[in-house]
């Protein structure tokens, strides 16, 4: 049983108005592409909304996992046919040449690795979440969520050969 | 080498957070709003009946140009018949909870568990916490172990386990309950090297059995230490890592095993029977967690996921025995886009070897599952309720909890859209949800609680931990059945 959250419009609202941006930046690191980010949050949304009263557990988790699960179909269509120059079209104000290019060659190709991997990927270093946050996200324990993290590094390392060092 | 491994890791680590945090400052919510997201979901309850007159039209069509089109895709398996509705004996309608209290929180003994970073072992009659607690000294996590902890789930009460010592590979050990015992791989593991910036392969694994019936702690045979392991997967016979062998690219190029047998208290080890590119794929994203059982065998299931172009996709189920080192089975199904959309990661499963595929997912809401047997690799469709439809408003789908709370009664059961369906028997059956315990009812939204068994919940923080047991009454007088007709007219809304 999970803590049940209120259901009124006035807190989806308030939820949306302080999640958006959240959630429109997670949709796009896994998906790569912004409009397809968009209407994967706007879905996630739109479904949320009619069950916002029954809603149980954290919001936040329940979105992600419905743009994770809606999700799957397009980026898997995209991912290859993201241009490599769209990577990174902006560089970190004041960071090293080198290691900025370090950055662009590792999420580069992070774009390839399996999509769970990739999810895990985004919630581990860009959201900042637990193993046990990420296990709730992609439906598996907080032991499976780690070692997915850890094969995914271990996949970059070998994808990097020596380019990260 | 092993500091020049965890240099890489560490710079692929920070690399990805600046490139993540690059990359998401560029995106804006221009055109992303609450209205619309609302106006969206309204919009949708009114196509509904343009939707049913559309699929209409669309079956109609479909059956004329189907077979033109059938030759390009993949063959699915072919539609089962459905299963056996017969019954020996009548059942009695089930009308839902009996009395207005049906269930009920009593406060239990505190929990001692100040782990921040656990793993849980259930066993035949309680669980068992090994875990310990996470900090960061000097820019790495760290780990401070903890003693393992019991619960006696019959009388709620903790008890401190003495720790063998031996180095584990984090806080939170692989761990596997069997029967009241407690299985522990420790050691130094893959999952070190990335969070401690240890070497990836030393051989330094070890298993250590508790025994509750002595108190005492025994070390076993140790397995091969390897790269790119997986979880432990708690079976009936014993309990099984798989890893998989990648190439340079990280491309899977073989998947390998170890498996422990109770009986014997040895390890067998070797290359999985089945290296067909569905299961190295799943063994490689450690799709096979859940174990299954098909006919009285517990069993490995392998799930790969194939995505279709431009939509639908397919599904490949394959079912490993790791005693024998047997492919048991491998089915595939081609899927809609909606089965699709809605069944990555929600799958359920149930005795004698049921697999619901497509049974929920929120943001996408189906009625359309596809239900596969195992036994034979046969499927058929099955209709599911409308969470929006008159039936959830008479009585909203909260079952999953049920499950668990009721695992020899609703054994066979599998929950789709939060009700309850039993292949065998064809029944329907809803179960209302118990109300929140105390410590969830005084949480703010993002706190946790944890849930410790599905009786036990206790309130997550410093120890020790305020916990409450939930007692509810016998399922069959609090559970209510509805039938298929009844989803029918349900979906037609």
């Amino acid at each position: 049983m999970e803590v049940p959250v209120a259901g009124t419009d006035a807190d989806f609202e308030r939820f949306v108005a302080e999640n958006a941006v959240a959630l429109h930046r997670f949709a796009y690191l896994i998906a790569g592409d912004r409009e397809d980010a968009r209407d994967a949050v706007q879905d996630a949304l739109a479904g949320a909304y009619p069950r916002w009263s029954r809603m149980v557990g954290d919001p936040g988790a329940y979105l992600r996992r419905s743009i994770v699960n809606a999700h799957v179909s397009r980026w898997r269509r995209h991912r290859r046919e993201t241009p490599v120059a769209q990577v990174s079209e902006t560089v970190e104000p004041g960071a090293p040449a080198d290691r900025v290019l370090d950055a662009m060659v590792v999420g580069d190709l992070a774009r390839d690795l399996p999509y769970r991997q990739r999810v895990a990927l985004v919630l581990r270093y860009y959201e900042d979440r637990s193993f046990a946050e990420i296990g709730a996200v992609l439906g598996c324990s907080e032991g499976s969520a780690r070692s997915i993290v850890h094969r995914a590094l271990l996949d970059l390392r070998g994808r990097t050969g020596g380019r990260d060092g | 080498m092993a500091e020049d491994d965890a240099r890489r890791l560490a710079g692929i680590e920070e690399a990805l957070r600046r490139y993540y945090a690059v990359e998401a400052a560029t995106v804006e919510t221009d055109g992303l709003t609450v209205r619309r997201a609302m106006a969206t979901a309204r919009r949708r309850r009114r196509t509904v009946w343009a939707g049913i007159a559309a699929a209409l039209v669309l079956v109609v069509v479909g059956v004329a140009v189907a077979p033109r089109l059938l030759p390009d895709r993949p063959v699915p398996a072919t539609p089962g018949p459905a299963p056996s509705s017969a019954s020996a004996t009548p059942t009695p309608t089930l009308t839902g909870p009996a009395r207005e209290n049906w269930f009920a929180w009593r406060q239990a003994p505190d929990a001692p568990i100040d782990a921040s970073d656990y793993r849980r072992a259930a066993a035949a009659h309680g669980v068992y916490f090994v875990g310990g607690e996470v900090s960061e000294v000097t820019g790495k996590e760290q780990c401070r172990l903890l003693p393992v902890r019991y619960v006696d789930l019959a009388s709620d009460q903790w008890s401190e386990l003495p720790i063998p010592e031996v180095p584990r590979g984090w806080c939170a050990a692989d761990a596997v309950g069997h029967q009241d015992d407690l299985y522990l791989l420790v050691g130094k593991d893959v999952e070190d090297a990335v969070l401690a910036g240890a070497e990836v392969d030393l051989p330094t694994l070890q298993l250590w059995s508790y025994r509750a019936a002595s108190g005492a702690w025994e070390q076993l045979s140790s397995p091969a230490a390897k790269t790119g392991w997986g979880n432990v997967v708690g079976l009936a016979g014993g309990f099984v890592r798989i890893g998989v062998v990648s190439d340079d690219d990280g491309n899977p190029l073989s998947a390998e095993y170890s498996w422990f047998d109770y009986a014997t208290a040895t390890w067998h080890e070797g290359r999985v029977s089945d290296q067909s590119p569905a299961v190295l794929r799943a063994a490689d994203s450690f799709a096979y967690q859940d174990p299954i059982r098909v006919d009285g065998r517990s069993l490995v299931l392998f799930v790969d996921w194939t995505v279709g172009r431009p939509a639908g996709g397919a599904v490949t189920l394959t079912t490993w025995d790791p005693a024998t080192n047997q492919r048991v089975r491998q089915t595939s199904h081609e899927l809609s886009d909606e089965v699709m959309q809605n069944s990555q990661g929600n799958l359920e499963f149930a005795d004698p070897g049921f697999v619901l595929v497509g049974s929920d997912s929120p943001a996408n809401p189906s009625t359309k599952a596809m239900l596969v047997d195992l036994r034979d690799g046969t499927w058929s469709e099955l209709e599911v309720p409308d969470r929006d439809g008159p039936i959830s408003q008479r009585h909203p789908g909260a079952a999953a909890w049920a499950t668990a709370y009721f695992p020899d009664d609703l054994a066979g059961h599998l929950v789709a859209n939060g009700y309850l369906f039993n292949p065998v028997t064809q029944r329907w059956l809803w179960v209302p949800e118990p109300g929140a315990s105390p410590p969830d009812s005084e949480l703010e939204s993002g706190d946790a609680s944890v849930e410790i068994a599905p009786s036990l919940r206790c309130d997550w923080g410093h120890p020790p931990l305020p916990c409450w047991r939930l007692d509810v009454d016998p399922v069959e007088s609090i559970a209510g059945e509805f039938s298929a007709a009844e989803i029918a007219e349900n979906n037609r809304r």
